[in-house]
């Protein structure tokens, strides 16, 4: 049997200096284009980290956002001509000396947190055996990240969908495309800058990725149903179903992706969402429980968690996969 | 046994890995690191999941174990593929002269 | 603090320690930079650097992922991980926001550098449709 510990510890240690070690390149770089790929290589390098520290779930919304949409958002927004002449450079004194300082302190305040590992430090004493033990009675759910994120904390969740959807809304309300009075003329083309249609034109991506896509997509849907029993739910589902569809988008030009999902459809899919997550919350307040309390919504305690985590994760999938669409159509429609 | 195999492959696997790492940052010019990095998405990663498909005790580990190796042995050569059309696309072109060519590649 | 034969007591604080490391160095990017685009990256910097301190206080030792099974007796702690991973989310929502009030600036200013908008006026004043 091998040391499980060690090998942990060992994999913790060296992932670390990977860590620091792209921090400090992302810090020194100039250049937009080689920040951002060193920012994908960052969160690659961060979700391994997470699964060493045990966090599967985290690890999973990892690998799909910052390794897939951040950087295709990223490398929408920057252009060839922000590139600087100078590659690479230290940052300025005073900028180093506040960084230092700030480093200093809060350096000094690790002091007082626990070891790593340790299983006596106060975080695992309160909430955490409570979650541990009662959740599998409650609500019957193995995964107790989803139990935790869908019921326990369920209105904490209904929170951040709404400012996930508040902030698609915000990129659409700044990025708008130019719409008539009279209706006409409702959206600018949409269309690649010359360089990039080769990426379209190649013949053998288009036919290895259009047989991937259904996979993705697939998937997507396995890791939205899934969520209860093994890593995954709706944040990430949401997340790869997006990511499928941008691939789409990316494969084919922006421009094909209204024609497969209309903009209007994904705006609604965004509301809709939001939408059935408070509709779950309320017909439990109909049903005579509390807000959010899922146990009154069927005959037994169980059965009622399991419908309100099943439809309240589809909720979240359903506005992640559209916000995360919606925003690539948002930027993609400043290249027209 | 079967944990003794898969400890093997994975060994040479890592190795495969390293000598394709050490490849990516050695080799002179674009098209050639590519070859580095082909060498660790195919055989490296292969290898690896070879090791866990011996490691893995059930059916359904296993059958996963088996996609992730398929979607891999599909997707790694398309992406290398599509890494030297980009670079040709942008212009980067093949040269005989090596220190030409750590000139062209020198700014990354 | 016990030091058992698992290599527990090895990290020690040095988790902590990396990330104060990266947080600083996205301090600094989101200081030093001119350009926005690496303003908004160091921003994402510093936020993951935070995540890494959440998600190291929830590891316990010789522990199993926090999904339920009859064959493991310790787990680490799920609470937070669940906090992180709502956060991962909103946090590339709230990039694209910044994202979007940097193309803005440029259609506006045709610039995505600080020091170069202050010297310009606008290149392209906004028409509201």
């Amino acid at each position: 049997m091998p040391n499980i510990g060690l090998i942990n510890t060992v994999a913790d240690i060296g992932l670390l200096a990977m860590l620091a070690a792209t921090a400090v390149l992302m810090m020194r770089s100039q250049s937009p284009l080689t920040i951002t790929i060193l920012s994908g290589i960052y969160s690659l390098i961060m979700c391994t980290l997470f699964v060493v520290l045990d966090a599967v779930d985290v690890a999973f919304t990892e690998a799909a956002v910052g390794v897939g949409i951040a950087s295709i958002l990223i490398l929408c927004v920057i252009k060839h001509k922000d590139e600087p002449n100078l590659q690479s450079a230290w940052p300025s004194g005073l900028s180093i000396c506040l960084g230092l300082g700030v480093g200093v302190l809060a350096v000094l305040g690790t002091a007082d947190m626990a070891m790593y590992g340790d299983p006596l430090a106060p975080v695992h004493q309160h909430l955490a055996p409570r979650f541990l033990g009662q959740s599998p009675q409650e609500t019957g759910i193995p995964n107790v990240v989803t139990s935790v994120l869908a019921s326990y904390r369920g209105y904490d969740t209904l929170g951040e969908v709404v400012v996930i959807f508040t902030a698609g809304i915000a990129v659409l309300l700044l990025l708008a495309g130019e719409t008539r009075a009279d209706g006409s003329g409702q959206h600018k083309v949409l269309t690649f800058p010359a360089g990039h249609s080769e990426l379209i034109a190649n013949p053998v991506l288009k036919m290895v990725l259009s047989r991937i896509i259904p996979i993705v997509i697939l998937f997507a849907l396995y890791v939205q149903f899934h969520g209860d029993y093994g890593p995954g739910g709706g944040f990430q589902a949401g997340v790869i179903f997006g990511a499928g569809l941008i691939t789409y988008g990316l494969l084919c030009g922006p421009g094909k992706l209204p024609g497969l999902i209309s903009e209007k459809g994904v705006i609604t899919g965004m509301a809709l969402g939001v939408l059935l997550y408070g509709a779950v919350g309320v017909s439990a307040l109909i049903c005579g429980g509390d807000f959010l309390d899922y146990s009154v919504l069927s005959d037994s305690q169980t059965a009622g968690q399991h419908l309100g985590i099943f439809l309240i994760e589809l909720g979240v999938g359903m506005t992640v996969a559209s916000t995360m669409v919606s925003l690539f159509i948002s930027f993609n429609r400043d290249w027209g | 046994m079967m944990t003794l195999i898969g400890g093997g492959l994975l060994c040479i696997g890592a190795c495969v890995v390293l000598s394709g790492a050490v490849g990516l940052l050695r080799l002179p010019d674009f098209f050639c690191r590519l070859h580095g990095a082909g060498v660790i998405d195919t055989l490296g990663a292969g290898l690896v999941i070879l090791a866990m498909l011996f490691l893995s005790g059930s059916i359904i580990i296993a059958f996963k174990v088996v996609m992730i190796g398929v979607l891999l042995f599909i997707l790694s050569p398309v992406t290398s593929h599509a890494l030297a059309r980009a670079a040709l696309q942008s212009g980067l072109t093949v040269r005989a002269d090596r220190t030409e060519n750590r000139q062209t590649t020198g700014r990354d | 603090m016990s030091v058992a034969g698992d290599g527990m007591a090895v990290p020690g604080l040095l988790n902590y320690w990396v990330a104060v490391g990266v947080l600083v160095c996205g301090l600094i990017m989101v200081v030093d930079s001119r350009n926005m685009v690496k303003k908004l990256i160091g921003l994402n910097l510093f936020q993951s650097a935070v995540f890494l301190i959440f998600i190291t206080m929830g590891k316990v030792s010789n522990g199993s992922a926090p999904i339920l099974d009859p064959a493991v007796s310790t787990y680490s702690n799920p609470l937070p991980h669940v906090l992180i991973l709502t956060a991962i989310v909103v946090g590339v929502a709230t990039t694209a926001l910044g994202l979007a009030l940097v193309v803005r600036i440029r259609r506006a200013y045709g610039t995505i550098y600080e020091d170069e908008i202050a010297d310009k006026p606008q290149v392209e004043p906004e028409i509201i449709p």
